[in-house]
């Protein structure tokens, strides 16, 4: 495969996916929890996880991290009375961006396919 | 897959807000009600939601079980005493002409009630959001 077509790339999309979808569990599970005592809002390192799977993808060297391996804690500033945490207009916000990364990645996903079938067909596709 | 779970944690949110909604509306329909099966006044009843996973995940790995939907509704009947009126001419009037009405404080209630059917919409908006990323996924192929 030459270089031109960058190999790293779908590993680093494909991770990208799953990051992507892993945030909008924890998305989720913090938006069901809204009214739950106690809870306490938990999220990913979203830039972090994507720069290590960008990294990975193209160095071998670089294990990448496991889903669910940097959930934590969340510091929303917020802590209603029954000690919940969650703040929902950031849950929200999170949520759109999330959503519009995934889809931006399919979208990549979507021409590498085409270039590759390009490259296939001798461009005659 | 990973987004089937979020499906599955909104989902069980779903069902715990409109429990809840129940109870509110069970509330707020007793309010007068002075009369009950199990004797004396409505006794109002309280919602408590109880996080944990939910679906799959209950039985999966640990970063599964980190996604946590609401795992139970508990529905408690708090001890409260019944509120006392003077209306001695009133069939559930004791001896002295005090009858006992369900302690109900409606405007508790309607916030309950409009803070229960905001977070059902904010669950909606997960699902909507999660729908859409499936059906981008399976764009791929296209």
């Amino acid at each position: 495969m030459s270089d031109i077509l960058c190999p790293g790339a779908p590993a680093a999309l494909q991770k990208a996916l799953d990051i992507a979808a892993y945030r909008e569990q924890v998305i989720a599970s913090n938006v069901a929890n809204i009214d739950t005592p106690g809870y306490r809002a938990k999220e990913i390192d979203f830039k972090g996880e994507l720069r290590r799977a960008a990294a990975g993808a193209t160095d071998e060297s670089i294990e990448p991290s496991r889903p669910g391996a940097t959930l934590r804690e969340a510091e929303t500033g917020r802590l209603r009375g029954d000690g919940n945490t969650v703040d929902i207009d950031r849950e929200m916000l999170n949520l759109g961006v999330t959503a519009g990364f995934y889809t931006a990645s399919v979208e990549m996903i979507k021409k590498y396919v085409a270039m590759m079938r390009a490259a296939i067909t001798d461009g005659r596709s | 897959m990973g987004l089937m779970r979020a499906m599955d944690v909104s989902a069980s949110a779903l069902t715990a807000e409109r429990t809840r909604l129940e109870v509110v509306s069970a509330n707020l329909a007793n309010s007068e009600t002075t009369r009950t099966a199990e004797g004396g006044p409505y006794r109002p009843r309280e919602v408590f939601f109880v996080a944990g996973p939910v679906g799959e995940a209950k039985a999966g790995s640990d970063p599964d079980r980190a996604i946590e939907g609401v795992r139970e509704v508990r529905v408690e009947i708090p001890d409260r005493p019944p509120l006392l009126r003077y209306q001695p001419g009133h069939p559930d009037a004791d001896a002295r002409g005090y009858v006992s009405y369900p302690d109900i404080n409606k405007v508790a209630e309607t916030v309950n009630l409009m803070e229960a059917s905001r977070s059902y919409e904010a669950n909606v908006t997960v699902v909507r959001a999660v729908r859409a990323m499936l059906a981008s996924a399976l764009n791929i192929l296209r």
